[in-house]
């Protein structure tokens, strides 16, 4: 079995712990609480009859990388970019650390997920912008970690792309 | 000397131990582990085999460089263990350093938790302001489409209003002027009669859409002049014993020695309540009668309608005052408009209308209307002989509403001239140097105002009357403003139509 690091970048809130909980242990919590430095999980999954083994590090919430961010990046074969589909900033922020990230790690595979979908109501970020940005090359799913819409099929869609 | 320093050495370290838990590891460059000192316990790797894989045990250690000095902040080593985690190469082996760091991240944590609620709250809190923003835009957007449907609905009123009057100034005035000649055939007479019922009610219907349609816009403006009060009590009296005496009720009025004989007020507009009040009294009375009775107390007359009906439903009471509201236990016509013109009316005399009391016995309306004294009004009637000197020169482009006037000032003795076109007037105005003109405000050709203004610019100061069938407020306005002396308001009514003419021809 091949061991890879992933890391979740995004700004606060936008569900990141979430999104590693409804993977790893298929719960989900409905208070928020933040996340400081760095909280590591693992998965084994089998993608495309190979076994991985997913070392996932969940980094607190922020809006561009610092030099303490980038020593988290050390070692990552790619990452997954969270925005909050209905704060619309957020989405902005995931575009600016993916910048950063690509300059640190180089071409190394990542996907955006778009999370909080189930909020429909309160959407700012337009539901055809998943499908928008799988136009221009990126993977990207729409997802809940509350209901798991599209959660796991992100995971094992980074996973099958990791080196 | 030294046994000093070296003691304070061994407490230091005593102290940071305790407080830090310490660990060091020394690793290969694979990160496998050679040897440890400190706690090793508290981060769960108490039984570590030498050449054992870190990073088996140690996650967040897979992917790093062991040859690479490097420093992690708040790791989470295990489930409520937290330390800064250094990697620093020492010769050949490196040493994994761990400090335990479990408070100052519960204070970070706290601090953080606090700083993103904050965040968050005022993200939705411009998510609403945005939205209530929006809203109000929204509220904006639909009440100024109200306003402007609403206004288009009164300029629809208003322009129906003005077409259906100006016919019924012909139906009304030739139904009068006809009427005494028709007293010796009973056939004849009853069809004046219908007409003339038909006819009112149909300007009633008018006038008080019009007034509804006004006053809902608040474009509506009182005329105060000084009134013959008791007069004017008199004259509804007057005018509505008739169909009191046809439903077989007396009708009588009460008029207090407070009562001043004139007061300022809007005569027009406090005829329009008393016939309104006074006329529901008598429509909705089947026996007995109705008594008008006013007094004067603290600056305000006090009128009040007592009736002898069988009162108002109580479950209609509230709704009494409300436009449109018409009660489901009568068959009589009406627009349901009335009471509510009413009442907006002598609110806008800074007066009041209410119900004072119903009850099986009959009703009671009381009218408050704020009214200074004013100087009494010398009422002149100009004999025939006199009138038959003056000329009055009348311009209307309606053929109909023109013969009427003339045949009833023909009639009252005058000496009358008209003519359809506002350039024609003119000319006949410089020819006839007439005593008195009355001029319709709509001609064909100019308006009433344009022939005053090229009228005074000639230098003729004739007293001009103006005549229209708009009855709004600011017509009324303009109307004075451009010099006329008084204006009346189509369909006529003969009384006043020849006071206003004896009274300005002099």
């Amino acid at each position: 079995m091949k061991t890879r690091k992933i890391c979740l970048l995004g700004d606060f809130a936008v569900g990141k712990t979430s999104l590693i909980a409804r993977f790893v242990t298929n719960v989900f919590h409905e208070r928020y609480q933040t996340t400081v430095g760095v909280k590591i999980d693992t998965k084994e999954v089998s993608v495309a009859g190979q076994d991985v083994k997913m070392v996932i590090w969940d980094l607190a919430g922020s809006s561009a990388l610092s030099s303490t961010s980038f020593n988290y990046l050390r070692g990552a074969s790619g990452y997954v970019l969270v925005a909050d589909a209905t704060r619309g900033s957020t989405f902005e922020t995931a575009k600016t650390l993916h910048a950063s990230a690509q300059k640190f790690l180089g071409s190394v595979p990542f996907v955006v997920l778009l999370n909080k979908s189930d909020l429909t109501m309160q959407r700012e970020i337009a539901q055809s912008s998943a499908t928008d940005l799988c136009a221009h090359g990126w993977s990207a799913f729409d997802t809940s970690a509350l209901s798991g819409e599209n959660v796991e099929r992100a995971f094992l869609e980074l996973a099958g792309r990791l080196q | 000397m030294t046994v000093v320093n070296l003691t304070l050495a061994r407490a230091l370290r005593d102290y940071v131990q305790r407080r830090s838990r310490v660990l060091l590891i020394e690793v290969n460059a694979g990160f496998r582990f050679l040897r440890a000192r400190g706690d090793v316990r508290h981060y769960g790797l108490a039984r570590l085999q030498v050449l054992e894989d870190l990073t088996a045990k140690l996650h967040f250690l897979h992917g790093l460089n062991a040859r690479q000095p490097v420093t992690l902040s708040f790791v989470e080593v295990r489930p409520g263990v937290v330390a800064d985690v250094h990697i620093v190469p020492a010769g050949d082996s490196s040493w994994v350093l761990f400090f335990d760091v479990l408070e100052a991240y519960e204070r970070e944590r706290k601090l953080q938790q606090r700083t993103h609620e904050t965040l968050l709250l005022n993200d939705r809190l411009k998510a609403m302001l945005s939205d209530l923003r929006q809203t109000q835009a929204e509220l904006q957007r639909s009440s100024l489409e109200l306003k402007q449907a609403n206004d288009s609905k009164a300029r629809l009123i208003a322009s129906f209003g003005h077409e259906l009057r100006t016919p019924l100034t012909a139906i009304l005035g030739f139904a009068a002027h006809v009427k005494p000649r028709a007293a010796a055939d009973p056939v004849l007479e009853r069809g004046i009669a219908a007409v003339e019922r038909g006819g009112e009610h149909l300007l009633n219907l008018i006038d008080n859409l019009l007034d509804a349609s006004v006053l809902e816009l608040g474009q509506f403006k009182l005329s105060i002049g000084a009134t013959d009060i008791r007069q004017l009590l008199g004259e509804v009296a007057d005018l509505l014993s008739p169909l009191a005496s046809n439903r077989g009720l007396s009708i009588s009025l009460e008029l207090d020695a407070s009562l001043p004989t004139c007061v300022l007020l809007d005569a027009a507009r406090t005829r329009q309540i008393l016939i309104n009040i006074l006329g529901n009294a008598i429509k909705f009375t089947e026996r007995g009668g109705v008594i008008l009775c006013a007094d004067y107390r603290d600056g305000a007359l006090q009128i009040s309608v007592i009736d002898t009906g069988t009162g108002i439903d109580p479950s209609f009471q509230k709704a009494l005052f409300q436009p449109f509201a018409r009660s489901t236990h009568t068959s009589v016509r009406g627009t349901g408009l009335g009471l509510s013109i009413s009442r907006a009316l002598s609110e806008a005399h800074g007066g009041s209308l209410h119900l004072k009391e119903s009850s099986a016995q009959g009703t009671t309306f009381l009218l408050v209307l704020p009214a200074e004294r004013s100087v009494e009004l010398v009422a002149v009637r100009d004999s025939l002989a006199l009138r038959s000197t003056r000329t009055i020169l009348i311009c209307d482009d309606d053929a109909d509403v023109l013969a009427l006037l003339v045949a009833l000032l023909t009639d009252a003795g005058f000496h009358v001239e008209s003519c359809h076109r506002g350039e024609d007037f003119l000319e006949q105005c410089h020819a006839l140097k007439p005593n008195l003109v009355l001029l319709d405000l709509n001609l064909a050709d100019l308006t009433g105002f344009d022939c005053i203004r090229r009228l005074r610019a000639a230098g003729e100061d004739v007293p001009a009357i103006a005549l229209s069938a708009d009855n709004r407020g600011d017509v009324a306005q303009a109307v004075v403003e451009s010099g006329f002396v008084d204006f009346l308001l189509k369909p006529l009514q003969v009384e006043r139509l020849i006071h206003a003419v004896d009274q300005w021809s002099r």
